[in-house]
């Protein structure tokens, strides 16, 4: 059980950023993609946002409550990069974003 | 770094670099002097207590010294909070 | 850009430019001070890594100090960790200036290692730049601009939160550089903050005295004696035999948690009125506190103890915590690590950023080569430097006279070259030369671990090569994708290119 805590809070805080980097006009503008309503966007930034708060939970029980909120935050800056690198990744969009 | 702030005289930015340096020298040592003076606290206490806010005053005047509009307020402003800290020193010293 | 932006341009470019110089050498060795243990290890190829028993360690301990040193005023014993796993001796008049040994943890076999700085000389390096006071005067104001410049970044790249998971390295140069800037520098923003405020606060104890001069009239430490409890009395001159140390330890232990005795301080062994010190860890907890206990080293009994801590010097102390990152373990360890060469990173991108632009205004002009220079030594250079220390390290002979001197002198002296070479050359060929060369080092230190070993290799050697490896191969994918030959255009062409666009 113990062992699991930290795949789980990654995997909260990869797919919570995941859902924000979704939820934001931005990303779609940028691959040139139609733009999903405002309502749908709204819901994936809210869902990443709920993600990133339950990721608290598994650091907390991992490394207890002063150290645990400092894992979390260090959790976030690999979360950034991951996504980020990620759309990277995906390559370049057909039509020069920007 | 260019275009519209770039020719700054050099003496404008003398005083803004003395500003942010001495002035924010100054706040801070004013500022702890004032709270040494006035916390009822032991003296450890006051002691952990101010050395874990002394990144404050020195970024704060930093900041404040290039954002300024004029050399004279990044040096006024500083030079102000450092002498009133001292007067509230002082104050309690003559307690 | 907002009116605060604007204002604080020059603050943000040119304070992060010539600080960056120095933040970015700065970043990069206490990245490396974050497993200094590990490389005090790797720096030793005699020291080995045998499982060991704690207790046995410290029967050991005691045994080899009983015949080495038996009139010693102060031994002091440093249990074997996971993460150092040998064991500590050390034994003089003056707890403060002992003669160290270092044994095989599971034999009690002396090593006989070679001197060496050891991976201190990063930590030293990262709080002082190795020049005592003076240095820690420089590394607190490089650490104030820090976070100035990190506040004033979140109004200069206004666009940070619309940005926020934007990164183009398909753009041209200079906005995937610009990406990668405020990419790393929004990614570890908290991180950023939180280690350059701690660490101004520790230093804070040197160029700020204002509270020692006016509460302890300026006596340094002094407020370090009033919340740290002594325990200690003078030695009786009666003999009676001390208990052996492993009891001492169990009973310890029992009070202070198993397992997290890391030290032993014993004075007067066999004295009537002998004092054994447990010193307890500070891994499992945020604030940097060491709880004691002291106990009669005759009798056993509890002589003092200490493990509740002035609240405020408890906060104090967790602000330290939080920068030395004694806590949390091998996930929180790598995190630091990430973020420490992400800042590092992100400082880089600022610097490379700033002469390209500047380069492509003013030409190359004598000013502009020097700042390329400069931005190429900070860089490629730090780490250069870095690396012919842990060549140097492995390299040198072992019984060389001054060792640690000519390890310096090797770190110095890439330094120097790395400047001068600078200096010769175009800013683009400089950095992908120095930057392979350094890549290159990095991926043989594996290979110059196993050629110069002395022990079977372990698993803090292990790492210690595996990560020099991965970063030389980011390094080289760094050196090639990001500093291409024949990537720069002249400055006419490269803009008239973007106007076609």
């Amino acid at each position: 059980m113990n062992a699991l805590l930290l795949p789980l809070a990654v995997i909260l805080i990869v797919g919570g950023m995941a859902c924000l980097a979704a939820g934001m006009t931005r990303t779609h503008a940028l691959r040139g993609r139609p733009l999903p309503p405002a309502g749908t966007l709204a819901r994936r930034r809210l869902a990443g946002g709920l993600l990133l708060v339950a990721a608290l939970l598994p650091c907390v029980l991992e490394q207890g409550a002063s150290i645990g909120p400092v894992l979390w935050t260090g959790l976030l800056t690999a979360g950034v990069l991951a996504v980020a690198g990620g759309l990277a990744a995906m390559g370049r969009p057909a039509r020069g974003g920007d | 770094m260019h275009d519209s702030r770039a020719p700054r005289a050099p003496r404008d930015l003398c005083w803004r670099l003395l500003a942010a340096s001495v002035g924010g020298y100054a706040l801070c040592w004013m500022l702890f002097v004032a709270c040494c003076v006035w916390l009822p606290f032991g003296k450890a206490t006051v002691w952990y207590l101010t050395a874990q806010f002394a990144p404050l005053p020195f970024v704060g005047v930093l900041l404040w010294s290039f954002a300024a509009r004029s050399p004279a307020r990044a040096l006024a402003v500083p030079a102000a909070l450092s002498l009133a800290a001292g007067l509230v020193a002082l104050a309690g010293g003559l307690r | 850009m907002n009116p605060l932006g604007k204002a604080l341009l020059g603050l943000h470019a040119w304070g992060g430019l010539l600080f960056g110089w120095l933040l970015v050498p700065v970043f990069l060795a206490g990245s490396l001070a974050v497993f200094e243990p590990e490389i005090d290890h790797w720096l030793q190829p005699e020291r080995s890594a045998p499982a060991f028993s704690r207790a046995a360690a410290v029967a050991l301990a005691e045994a080899h100090l009983r015949r080495t040193a038996p009139e010693a005023a102060v031994w002091r014993i440093r249990l074997p960790t996971p993460r150092e796993p040998t064991l500590g001796v050390a034994w003089g008049s003056d707890p403060r200036q002992l003669h160290e040994a270092t044994l095989d943890a599971a034999s009690g076999r002396p090593l006989r290692e070679r001197a060496t700085h050891g991976g201190h000389f990063f930590t030293e390096f990262h709080a002082e730049l190795l020049a005592g006071s003076v240095g820690k005067w420089i590394v607190g104001a490089a650490g104030i601009v820090m976070l100035a410049a990190l506040v004033s970044g979140v109004f200069v790249h206004h666009r940070l939160l619309r940005d926020f998971f934007v990164f183009r390295p398909w753009a041209n140069r200079r906005r995937a550089w610009l990406d990668a800037h405020n990419l790393a520098g929004v990614a570890t923003l908290p991180f950023l903050l939180m280690i350059s405020w701690t660490g101004v606060v520790i230093l804070a104890e040197t160029f700020m005295p204002a509270a020692t001069v006016m509460l302890y009239d300026g006596k340094p430490r002094a407020n370090r004696a009033e919340v740290v409890k002594s325990f200690v009395r003078k030695p009786a001159g009666e003999r009676a035999a001390m208990l052996p140390l492993d009891v001492h330890l169990a009973a310890a232990e029992a009070i202070l948690g198993a397992g997290t005795v890391s030290n032993l301080l014993v004075r007067h062994p066999d004295d009537r009125n002998g004092l054994v010190q447990a010193l307890r860890h500070v891994d499992d907890r945020l604030s940097a506190v060491a709880d004691h206990v002291t106990l009669d080293a005759a009798t056993g009994e509890i002589f003092g103890r200490q493990t509740e801590w002035n609240p405020m010097a408890y906060a104090y102390r967790a602000q330290v915590g939080l920068h030395v990152v004694h806590y949390g373990g091998p996930a929180l360890r790598w995190l630091y690590f990430a973020s420490g060469l992400l800042g590092a990173a992100m400082m880089a991108a600022g610097i490379v950023l700033f002469n390209r632009k500047r380069r492509q205004r003013v030409g190359a002009t004598r000013g502009q080569r020097w700042l390329d220079a400069a931005g190429v030594a900070a860089v490629a250079g730090g780490a250069l430097a870095c690396l012919a220390f842990l060549y140097a390290g492995r390299l040198l002979p072992a019984a060389l006279d001054a060792r640690p001197g000519w390890a310096l002198a090797a770190f110095l002296g890439a330094w120097g070259v790395s400047g001068l070479h600078a200096l010769r050359r175009a800013a683009d060929d400089a950095w992908r030369r120095q930057l392979l060369l350094a890549a290159v080092l990095a991926l043989l230190l594996p290979l110059l671990d196993l050629a110069t070993a002395r022990q079977p290799l372990d698993a803090l050697r292990l790492g210690v090569d595996l990560t020099a490896a991965a970063l030389g191969l980011l390094l080289a994918g760094v050196a090639r994708r990001c500093f291409a030959a024949g990537d720069e255009l002249p400055a006419t062409v490269a803009l008239s290119a973007e106007g076609a666009r």
